[in-house]
């Protein structure tokens, strides 16, 4: 197939695409939820032109998603993930989010005794991982922090917003200093168009960035952090998204038709054998990795059979791996070696500014500090707000 | 919509007996019992056997716990337990359906303090080279121990404790064992034991010793407590620690309690007349002891969760169609009486005590009370005392 570039050929691809998996208990959902690095192995080619309304598309599929998402769907993804898939969830990575946040904190309060600190968790859902500091302030009864620190959550939900009110309220942090909170009920675009240069000290943000498909929002977290802004970032990485003949393998044990199996593959020139070619070119961890989202799918497949079509999510998502993570940091102007990162006075006692909370790489919490150094290319921001 | 169950023909069995009178045969406390469980029978949510309570909270209810019927209550609350076990196994909805948002992040929360806790035991007691063994009661799917177990992975600092800390876990379900075997195993430890089971025959039985004993929201399903906390300072190691995290409240203590709950989630007259006949005499507010401001608003945050899975269920047919069961008495307790029960079992929760025994271990308190203003939910340390 020849690449697509204009807005509705991809618009038209993409019905194609969804129309294939629609009737499956776990439909696979919008091409415009892949990460957009990964769209060219979709035959979708990316214009600076065009990108922004991509990335307009691409939100507006995953709100869809989540509004579709009842109670009934979370239980039914919880069930999956206790039996299928990593030995983790997102509360460990919070944890480890948590913790790496009040050691950086500490470091750069030890350093600067009068410093008040902003902390922003970006899309924060039900408060768990600002709940998570907290819960690592009190174990490390670093209380002075409290003093000093106000936090404020930005989520589009405002059902999280309320649960989110109503955790931290309650956190028995309150019982020593009471927590400086600010709710900001906006997407994490908007609010990231509208903070001002230096807004935050830290942006934290756990389990989100893999929902947006272009990094441009690294760049824009960059020009609001302070001159040593610190970006904690917990998230899962894989690559199991990145090509269209590893998605067929997940629609081949999601039992996909085998007319809508062999029309996803003729419309990308894919054929049986061709994820094996590519997972030969992968490293073990990748391909555990992987297989174990693959099998995380299936596990919430089977459990989406008993709830009803209305309220099933689809399972494509904007996954990279670590390493490409990692290049879009930089690119964004984010210092990502801890080498880099020594004279920095949040990292002064930290051996290491990434950490694997799943053996495998899957899922790792980093912390990552604007390049003084870097120059912006102008107009980057305008692509987010 | 549900069985009118005030229609019984006979005379109940209770009625035969002055208001006040304490059943202590079994066979009269079972007739008893099956006479209680008609008061929620049909409705989405129950209160369960009578058998479910704690040890101490049964003379509130009518029965007296002695020596010649403490065993057969005993053996009664656990086949009760196991029943329970195989209900939620059979069905996942049920588990589905009494996790709501803010209990499922309060566990995480009590999972993150005893991860803390037992990674500072950890520390506290390494010497670069000693081997350590974690037992985890009761795991389910290994919460507590793959979050630790991760935590360790994922600190330089305390990787190389990881590859010589042996995890033995024990749980009723042989499925959820082996799911919480396999996380683990990712982590590689230096080694994973895997006991199904019942916790107290496993603590009565085990010649091993452990240096951290780990309990995750179990112990308020224990009618006699003080066994297992016996058993759990049986298996303790020298310096060896019991970390748990439980939920509390007084509710199931009390009749009177539950029947404010029964009220509040909307019962009707007849089903709340036939509770106040059973316990009439038992539900005068003077009759139970008094309780602090965070124990009442325990109370009364429990007994608002019940009724918001009550009600939910009302509100969603297909939930309601699908006809689970839930039960609402425990053996419940709050956290000044658990660290007493623990006291009596040579468990010292003094926190003073523990920073003596481990002077570089930091923490903030014990108990660790995880709501403002409220005794819902508590992570406590317990050392392991001299035995007596």
């Amino acid at each position: 197939m020849q690449p697509v570039t204009s807005i509705d050929d991809i618009n038209t691809l993409d019905g194609m695409v969804r129309e294939i998996t629609c009737r499956l208990s776990y439909p696979m959902g919008s091409l415009l939820k892949i990460a957009g690095r990964y769209l060219g192995n979709y035959s979708i080619t990316v214009e600076d032109g065009t990108r922004p309304t991509l990335e307009q598309m691409s939100l507006q599929r995953y709100f869809d998603g989540w509004k579709r998402a009842a109670k009934v769907t979370l239980d039914a993804i919880k069930s999956a993930t206790r039996e299928a898939g990593f030995p983790v969830d997102n509360s460990n990575l919070n944890e480890q989010v948590g913790r790496m946040t009040v050691e950086i904190l500490l470091a750069m309060a030890e350093k600067d005794k009068t410093r008040h600190f902003n902390v922003t968790d970006i899309g924060a859902g039900d408060g768990e991982t600002t709940g998570a500091v907290f819960d690592a302030i009190v174990n490390m009864e670093a209380f002075d922090l409290m003093e000093r620190t106000s936090f404020t959550l930005v989520e589009p939900s405002r059902t999280n917003l309320s649960n989110a009110m109503e955790t931290l309220e309650a956190h028995r942090i309150n019982q020593v200093y009471p927590a400086d909170i600010t709710m900001v009920g906006k997407t994490n675009h908007n609010f990231l168009g509208r903070m001002k240069e230096g807004d935050s000290d830290v942006v934290i943000s756990s389990a989100v960035f893999h929902h947006m498909i272009f990094p441009t929002y690294l760049d824009v977290i960059r020009e609001n952090l302070a001159a040593d802004g610190v970006l904690v970032i917990g998230d899962w990485y894989t690559t199991v998204f990145s090509h269209p003949a590893l998605v067929a393998e997940i629609l081949k044990d999601l039992n996909v038709e085998k007319k809508g199996l062999t029309q996803f593959q003729t419309l990308f020139n894919v054929s049986d054998g061709d994820a094996k070619g590519i997972c030969d070119r992968m490293d073990r961890d990748s391909i555990i990795t992987d297989y174990r989202m693959q099998r995380y799918i299936i596990a919430i497949g089977k459990e989406f059979q008993k709830i009803a079509p209305e309220h099933r999510d689809e399972f494509l998502e904007g996954h990279v791996s670590y390493n490409e993570r990692k290049e879009d940091l930089e690119r964004s102007g984010f210092t990502t070696d801890i080498s880099g990162l020594k004279d920095h006075p949040g990292f002064a006692k930290l051996s290491s500014n990434v950490r694997n909370v799943d053996p495998y790489g899957a899922a790792k919490v980093g912390a990552f500090v604007k390049s003084p150094a870097y120059k912006s290319p102008t107009g980057r921001k305008a692509m987010v707000s | 919509m549900f069985k009118d169950s005030s229609s019984a023909n006979t005379a109940p069995f209770h009625s035969s007996f002055p208001e006040r009178h304490l059943f202590t045969d079994i066979n009269d406390i079972l007739r008893f019992d099956a006479e209680f469980w008609e008061i929620t029978k049909g409705l989405p949510v129950r209160t369960g056997s009578l058998f479910r309570l704690g040890g101490d909270s049964f003379n509130n209810w009518r029965i007296e716990v002695n020596s010649a019927n403490r065993k057969q209550i005993q053996d009664k609350a656990e086949e009760f337990r196991l029943k329970d076990i195989r209900e939620k196994e059979n069905d996942s909805a049920i588990q589905s359906i009494e996790t709501t948002t803010q209990g499922a992040l309060l566990k995480n929360s009590m999972v993150r303090a005893m991860v803390h806790f037992a990674m500072q035991i950890l520390r506290a007691k390494d010497d670069g080279a000693r081997e350590f063994r974690v037992l985890d009661l009761a795991s389910a799917f290994g919460q507590v121990s793959t979050a630790l177990a991760a935590s360790l992975y994922a600190d330089p600092q305390m990787a190389g404790i990881l590859s010589r800390t042996r995890f033995h876990l024990v749980d009723y379900s042989n499925a959820k064992l082996l799911r919480a075997g396999q996380k683990l195993d990712d982590y590689h430890p230096a080694a994973i034991s895997l006991t199904p089971g019942n916790v107290d025959a496993y603590l009565a039985h085990s010649d091993e010793r452990f240096d951290i004993v780990l309990s995750l929201c179990h112990f308020h399903k224990k009618t006699f407590l003080k066994d297992t906390l016996d058993g759990v300072h049986a298996v303790l190691a020298r310096k060896g620690v019991l970390v748990s995290g439980d939920w509390h409240s007084m509710m199931s203590e009390h009749p009177l309690f539950v029947y404010q709950f029964l009220e509040r989630a909307g019962v009707d007259s007849s089903r709340l007349k036939m509770f106040r006949e059973m316990f009439g005499a038992f539900m005068d507010p003077t009759s139970h002891p008094s309780l602090n401001m965070e124990e009442v608003k325990a109370v009364s945050d429990h007994q608002n969760y019940w009724a918001s899975v009550y009600q939910e269920i009302l509100a969603s047919p297909s939930t309601l169609a699908h006809k689970s069961r839930h039960y609402v008495l425990g053996a419940y307790d709050t956290t000044q009486k658990r660290m007493e029960a623990m006291e009596e079992s040579r468990l010292i929760t003094d926190p003073a005590k523990i920073r003596k025994a481990f002077p570089n271990m930091s923490f903030h308190q014990n108990p660790v009370m995880m709501v403002t203003g409220s005794d819902r939910a508590t992570v406590m340390m317990g050392l392991r005392g001299k035995p007596r």
